[in-house]
């Protein structure tokens, strides 16, 4: 480490704000700027201009989300790029709103509007957006690529108080490839060099299962946020509206806005990882959607709905193919062994949705008690119950049994309880937050060891089954 | 203290505004509170230290400055040289105070001290010098003397921001020596206090209201205002030809064409924009050394410039004459059309032209068909022609468009002109005029004409409406590219200048010649009449509209195309109204016309026996209709070498080859049969028509007998007379029976005469053409008298030899009534003027006065116009008295309104811009030197006055704006605009409407300064004003960072 770039490093940890990026800019990487009086607390101003969002016109509910848009001047008169500060409101980056933006300052064959208005080519942009605020600001500088006709963004984000190894990856070895060039003729050069930070994405191995994690909650807030502002802007007219009445006749009556986008959101991102556990081969090769298995019929709903067009829900921006991109890459099976054997065993797919979830809405997994519960612990409590049933109520084959409650009654000198209908099993199994089926799984383990040992006269396999129930309310299981 | 020598000897005390932590700055500063006197030498002053020291300084005895130059002075030139840089440093070092420090806080101060001695300022000059010293006496001798010694100036940067490197002298004895090596120095140098109090007393000098706005006005003015240039002045010789407004218009063409590639001049008609037009062919060719290329239309070119070029600037050559050497040719338009060598030839002209003029520029206003050159037939229209013929790549010209109409009936007729020059580049006008999207801006300004407009929108067909131009002369890139001024401002700046505008000749007011159209049609009127009673009114023409009769599996038809053939129609409908108002024989040709397209399309399209039948029982029947051919049988396309102006009437809608070919239509797609039905209805219509107008004789003609009546009287005996028709056909028709009826001296000219028009021209109008009488006679030409001609003549042509005009067609469009207008009622020139009344002494009294007349039949002009209705559903108000359009009904007491409005619109109206010239203009007149006063004046020059009484209240501010500069690559200040703004303290919004603002700063000479404003309200304004500049205008250009700032000319406070 040089001391130069060790400066450096400490200077971006001082950048809280756009304008502190393009004073490192200026600074550090040689955007030139002759007039020294510019960098004077008082002119800053004069370095960029303000757009207005109604000359954008930006649509109405976009603009309460869109606190501030400005440009930074160009530098020289050849630059080809647009350069835009924007400030969103609240913690996210929600490209749907920076869409109505980006569709205003791009050039069109045919010109509409009143050529007043600069415009740029879409790859000439670059957006510097700011989320959050104070010690929470996240910077986000974008870039754009036309995809079949449709922008899609590239970005290096990264929060002032982000670990030290990754400010300083940017401060040394991304940030420093946006140095002014010294040959400005060169504008394919240029634009190549520029961009050139931004192709780690997509594509990007995913190296540990924390990342894998955060990559994964990250992607799955921006969707539950722009899921959740299609549902409002629908007005309860709309596939999202229809979908989610259908959840509340059919599944859970009182689901409202918040709990339904969440659902949804959690339930494609991690279909997501499922799918591409189960068919790595076959994984991202076709278009965004259809690599989500739809066998669960709350999915294909959604699919379907998605995928006939009719919602505004727009899976360009939401980062999904993103994600798509980096698993394709990614050796998700040795992370997910590597989590499963230090962490807990069992299943890796089903532990890491507490991982997931944890990075994801830690408040939400609170709520829901979608807490881990150690293994020992499970295995201890099922144990226990299996010793008394065999112990206290001399069922033979403990939590395997299949006695009848008439028969436990007789056997034991009680009366069926009322309300109980004496031929149903006497031991059963629920589970009401099932969760990742750790109890579910240690019961099944116990109930096969305690036949095993015991075997009775008749099959067990269907009486076992018929006995556990389990319920959860969280629907990515 | 740094000044006491607090360090032990040996310690080397730096100063370097950097890492010693001590600036310049702060060394002097300390050095005040302790110091009686200052020794300074330096490379360079700027009062900026001196204001950085303010509040301190003045406790000083004495500051003596003595400032140097890197290289030697001793010629009185090199001084005189260095003086002067010293000086516009000195002077460059206050404009940039003024950012912050506005008011100059503190020069006042130091003025007062060089006044009275106590600042003291030298220039040495014997050699070289780049000395720095600071030699600083105590007030007490126990601290004395001591001095710093290195690289800073005494400059505002060198005591704070370089990096420099001083070092403290404390000894004493080494102190002295430096004070013997300055005074040494300081007898030697030259005092240069007056010249350092003029510059800085220039500053804060307390302007009154009357310079600031005659500043602004200045300013405002700069681009128009190039000062005649030492060739102008003394060599050329078109320039004391022009009029002052022409001058003008030279300049701004200059300028304009040198800072966007081209430029348009669209004077009205008669205001000479010829000979603004050899006037930059004057300084081009022989002036520049530029190769110059001329296209013009036929006759212009031969009867105009030609003559005027061999006339005023004969050894100029390319013309014949006396010049042989010659970097200039002309072309007609036609020309690039034109097969043989001309493709090679105008491909030579590509690499090697420097500039081009195109007049009559509106023939380019369509772009027509591009097909690539290469392809095997060149069917490129002029238009891409030109365009290619201009290419930049291959060698930068710059281009001058000259036209009176600049807009036809869209705004894309300009934008067009314009793409030769931007070649097609949108984002051309981005830097330099802001406005990023060239087509855009001009789709939506066409966009808002229409939507204002409404019903109205079809007048625009006829010209421009006034509507229109008022949007136009608000458009940036307009007024950026074009110098246009009304006849109302030319003839108001000739009063101006000269006392009195004698050059225009007053129009008297029209007359109606009065005729009978049912005198003459008798019964055929109510059978014209009652044939537009129909729904489809004269005829159904349903091979022009097929679309109508579309029964095809396209469930969508292009609406259009569908758009464009009822247009089609509907012009057709018109022209056959207007050639039967116009003459029996114009009406008859086309009768003639269309009947035989009819029946080739009933040729081709009967296919069944029966409809077969049908047109063989229809030619038999009507044998002799379709037998006869009149026998001066006119084609109805024109030959491609011909000027085409008549057609350019219909070319805009009305493609030639759909006139031209029958194209077979496909019975699945068409109701074909039903479309044949229509031809027959229409054939037999025709065949009636026909069979009346073939018997209708010249006795019958009401209209012709009125007019040779008329060519008898007093008034036009002896005269020269100009009778205008807007069709050939009936040009021809009244010139055979004039002949006839013995009028005498007659020529009659169209679009297809086959003769030179330029001679007919300067037989007809020999004075305005470098002849004269005698000259014909003396050649053997027959002088005309009478000409007849259409429109062909009504464009950049003199012929001002007439003073009598007879529009011989109701007129339809004003532009074209204008324009022959213009023929005769244009600038004057006073040689000419003597020459002919010294030959014609008869006409010297009517000399100076136009007078004309309009055919009208009053009786069945409501009858006519109706009609006129009926198809265009457009209302056209004719005045029975003067036969000109009016807005209002066609009651008597309007007619006077008519009149009103006719000639309001034929002078134009003055713009706000071209009345504030003016005002400008009646200023510099009324106060010699006042020019030159104001081009001295610096930056930032402040004032305040008592606001005027139905003025606003507020600040009003005067910049100069950067912008792309193309020739630099880079923003300059020079290539900007100057824009005014007003903050209005009521309102709290900031006016940019010149207009407006004008009438809030109006101020003369008495006008009293008065400021009672606080600095810093006038700063926070200031600051709020270039706000608004940056996130607008600066915006809008993208300007860049390094770009030069607005640079505030000057302002004033409008107090209550």
């Amino acid at each position: 480490m040089t001391e130069r770039s060790e400066a450096a490093l400490d200077r971006l940890r001082e950048v809280h704000s756009a304008d502190g990026l393009l004073r490192y800019f200026i600074d550090e990487l040689g955007w030139p700027v002759e007039d020294e009086a510019y960098l004077e607390e008082e002119h800053v101003e004069d370095l960029t201009f303000d757009w207005d969002l109604e000359e954008l016109g930006v649509p109405r509910h976009s603009k309460l989300r869109i606190e501030r848009i400005r440009q930074v001047r160009p530098f020289t008169i050849d630059q080809p790029w647009g350069i835009f500060f924007v400030d969103l409101a609240g913690p996210r980056l929600l490209i749907t709103h920076l869409r109505a933006v980006l569709q205003a300052l791009i050039s069109r064959r045919r010109a509409a509007g009143t050529g007043d208005r600069r415009a740029w080519d879409l790859d000439d942009l670059i957006f510097v957006v700011t989320t959050g605020a104070g010690d929470a600001v996240e910077l986000h500088l974008l870039i754009f690529f036309d995809v079949r006709g449709k922008a899609e963004f590239r970005c290096l984000s990264w929060r002032p108080a982000d670990s030290t190894l990754r400010l300083r990856r940017l401060a040394t070895e991304l940030l420093p490839q946006l140095a002014w060039p010294d040959d400005e003729e060169n504008v394919e050069g240029w634009k190549e060099t520029w961009r050139a930070p931004f192709t780690l994405r997509p594509g990007q191995v995913i190296g540990s299962a924390a990342r894998l994690a955060d990559r994964m909650a990250r992607t799955a807030q921006d969707l539950r946020d722009q899921i959740r502002e299609a549902l409002e802007s629908e007005h309860g007219q709309g596939p999202f509206s229809e979908l989610m009445s259908d959840i509340r006749k059919q599944l859970v009556a009182d689901v409202d806005n918040a709990r339904f986008s969440d659902m949804c959101a959690q339930t494609l991102v991690y279909g997501l990882l499922g799918s591409r556990v189960t068919d790595p081969d076959g994984f991202g090769a076709t278009p965004v959607l259809s690599v989500i298995p739809l066998s669960n019929p709350f999915l294909s709903d959604l699919f379907d709905r998605i995928h006939g067009g009719a919602s505004q829900l727009d899976l360009g921006g939401s980062g999904l193919d993103h994600l798509i991109a980096d698993l394709r890459v990614t050796n998700v099976e040795a992370i997910l062994d590597d989590f499963g054997s230090t962490a807990k065993g069992g299943d890796p797919v089903i532990h890491f949705y507490e991982e997931f979830l944890k990075q994801y809405d830690s408040k939400m997994r609170a709520d829901a008690g979608a807490f881990y519960t150690p293994e020992p612990v499970v295995e201890f409590m099922v144990r226990g119950v299996d010793e008394i049933l065999k112990t206290r109520f001399g069922l033979r084959t403990g939590i395997a049994d299949s006695a009848t409650w008439e028969e436990v009654a007789e056997r034991n000198g009680f009366e069926v309880p009322d309300g109980v209908n004496s031929d149903k099993p006497f031991v059963s199994m629920v589970d009401p937050a099932a969760g990742t089926g750790t109890f579910l799984v240690h019961w099944l383990r116990q109930a096969k060891k305690s036949f095993t040992e015991a075997p009775p006269p008749e099959g067990i396999g269907v009486s076992i089954l018929a006995k556990a129930f389990s319920h959860q309310c969280m629907p990515s299981n | 203290m740094a000044t006491t020598g607090r360090r032990s000897g040996g310690d080397l005390f730096i100063v370097d505004n950097s890492v010693s932590r001590w600036t310049g700055l702060d060394y002097l500063r300390e050095w005040t509170d302790l110091a009686r006197s200052f020794d300074v030498a330096t490379g360079f002053f700027e009062i900026g230290s001196l204001l950085a020291l303010d509040g301190k300084w003045q406790q000083l005895d004495k500051i003596r400055i003595l400032m140097g130059d890197q290289v030697s002075l001793k010629t009185k030139k090199a001084f005189g040289e260095a003086l002067r840089s010293r000086i516009g440093r000195l002077d460059a070092n206050l404009e940039d105070e003024k950012r912050t420090n506005p008011f100059l806080r503190g020069v006042d101060a130091v003025v007062e001290a060089i006044r009275s001695g106590k600042i003291e300022c030298r220039v040495y000059r014997k050699k070289k010098f780049h000395a720095k010293v600071y030699i600083t006496h105590a007030r007490f001798d126990v601290i004395g003397a001591q001095a710093l010694v290195g690289s800073s100036n005494f400059t505002k940067p060198g005591l704070t921001q370089n990096v420099e490197l001083n070092i403290q002298i404390q000894s004493g004895r080494e102190v002295a020596q430096l004070q013997n090596w300055f005074e040494t120095h300081w007898v030697e140098a030259e005092p240069v206090n007056d010249e350092v109090l003029r510059v800085a007393s220039r500053h804060i000098h307390a302007y009154t209201p009357f310079e600031v706005y005659a500043k602004a006005l200045h300013e405002y003015f700069r681009g128009h205002e190039l000062t005649a240039g030492e060739w102008d002045e003394h060599q050329s010789r078109m320039f004391p030809q022009l009029d002052r407004y022409q001058q003008e218009a030279y300049w701004s063409l200059m300028k304009i064409a040198r800072r966007y590639g081209g430029a348009f001049l669209c004077d009205g008609v008669g205001l000479g924009k010829t000979f603004v037009g050899l006037m930059l062919i004057e300084r081009l060719v022989l002036h520049e050394n530029k190769r110059v290329v001329v296209f013009a239309p036929k006759a212009a070119r031969e009867g105009v410039w030609e003559p005027h070029l061999r006339e005023w600037i004969p050894d100029l050559g390319g013309v014949g004459g006396k010049g042989d050497f010659s970097s200039l040719v002309l072309f007609n338009h036609t020309d690039l059309n034109r097969k043989g060598e001309f493709p090679e030839r105008f491909k030579n002209i590509a690499k090697r032209a420097d500039a081009v003029i195109v007049d009559e520029a509106h023939h380019f206003r369509n772009r027509g068909r591009q097909a690539k050159p290469e392809d095997e037939e060149d069917r490129r229209s002029r238009y891409w022609r030109l365009y290619d013929l201009l290419d930049g790549e291959i060698h930068p010209k710059l281009l001058f468009l000259l036209t009176a109409t600049p807009i036809n009936n869209r705004l894309a007729d300009f934008r067009h002109m314009a793409e030769l020059f931007t070649r097609g580049d949108d984002t051309y006008f981005a830097r330099t005029l802001g406005v990023n999207h060239f087509t855009g801006r001009f789709n939506r300004l066409e966009h808002q004409l229409r939507e204002s407009l409404g019903g109205e929108a079809a007048a625009l067909q006829d010209g421009l409406h006034e509507y229109a131009r008022e949007m136009l002369v608000a458009d940036r890139i307009f007024s950026a590219l074009v110098v246009q001024r009304s006849r109302a401002y030319a003839k108001a700046s000739q009063e101006q200048e000269r006392g009195e505008s004698a050059s225009f000749p007053k129009r008297k007011n029209p007359r109606v010649a009065e005729y009978s159209i049912r005198k003459s049609y008798g019964e055929a009127l109510t059978m014209f009449q009652r044939a537009f009673e129909r729904k489809n009114p004269l005829f159904t023409l349903a091979i022009y509209y097929p679309l109508a009769y579309y029964v095809g599996p396209d469930q969508e038809i292009n609406p259009l195309e569908e758009n464009r053939q009822k247009q089609v129609v509907g012009l057709i409908r018109i022209l056959f109204l207007k050639r039967f108002e116009s003459s029996v024989r114009a009406f008859e040709r086309s009768l003639d016309r269309l009947m035989r397209k009819l029946l080739a399309f009933a040729e081709i399209h009967s296919e069944s026996p029966a409809e077969r039948y049908r047109y063989q029982r229809w030619l038999s029947t009507n044998t002799d209709v379709v037998a006869y051919r009149p026998s001066e049988q006119m084609e109805w396309s024109f030959d491609g070498d011909e000027e085409s102006d008549d057609a350019d009437l219909e070319e805009d809608v009305i493609p030639q080859e759909m006139l031209e070919n029958v194209t077979e239509l496909p019975r699945d797609e068409y109701d074909v049969a039903a479309i044949l039905d229509e031809v027959f209805r229409d054939l037999d219509q025709i065949a009636r028509f026909l069979a009346f107008a073939r018997q209708f004789g010249p006795d019958q003609d009401d209209k012709l007998k009125k007019l040779i009546r008329l060519l008898r009287t007093k008034e036009m005996v002896g005269r020269k007379v100009l009778v205008f028709t807007e069709f050939a056909d009936t040009a021809r028709y009244i010139s055979a029976h004039l002949t006839k009826a013995g009028i005498g001296g007659l020529a009659q000219l169209d679009s297809s005469s086959k003769v030179d028009r330029a001679e007919i021209i300067r037989r007809f109008s020999p004075y305005y053409n470098g002849s004269s009488s005698a000259d014909l006679a003396r050649e053997g030409q027959k002088e005309i008298r009478v000409l007849i001609s259409t429109d062909v003549l009504s464009e950049g042509l003199n012929l001002q030899d007439a003073t009598r005009l007879i529009n011989y067609d109701i007129h339809w469009n004003p532009v074209r009534l204008m324009q022959r207008i213009g023929r005769v009622d244009r600038r004057m020139n006073p040689t000419v003027e003597a020459r002919l009344v010294a030959d014609h002494p008869n006409v010297s009294s009517e000399r100076g006065k136009v007078a004309y007349w309009n055919f009208l039949p009053p009786n069945e002009l409501n009858a006519i116009l109706s009609l006129y209705k009926k198809v265009t559903r457009k209302t056209l108000l004719i005045s029975k008295t003067f036969g000109i359009e009016g807005r209002k009904l066609l009651t008597p007491d309007d007619d006077y309104d008519a009149l009103r409005e006719f000639n309001a619109s034929y002078e134009g109206k003055k713009t706000r811009a071209e009345e504030l010239h003016l005002e400008y203009q009646k200023l510099l007149n009324q106060h010699p030197g006042l020019a030159n006063r104001l081009e001295m004046m610096p930056g930032s020059v402040f004032s305040g006055r008592r606001r005027l009484s139905k003025g606003a209240r507020g600040v009003f501010f005067c910049f100069d704006l950067p912008a792309l500069d193309k020739e630099r690559d880079d923003f300059t200040l020079e290539a900007g605009p100057t824009r005014w703004y007003l903050y209005d303290l009521d309102r709290e919004q900031i006016i940019e409407s010149v207009g407006r603002i004008v009438d809030s700063i109006r101020s003369n000479p008495r006008t009293p300064r008065r400021c009672i404003t606080e600095e810093r309200t006038l700063k926070g304004i200031r600051q709020k004003v270039l706000r608004h500049i940056h996130n607008t205008y600066l915006k809008q250009v993208q300007a860049p960072i390094n770009a030069p700032k607005p640079k505030l000319m000057c302002w004033m406070e409008l107090n209550a």
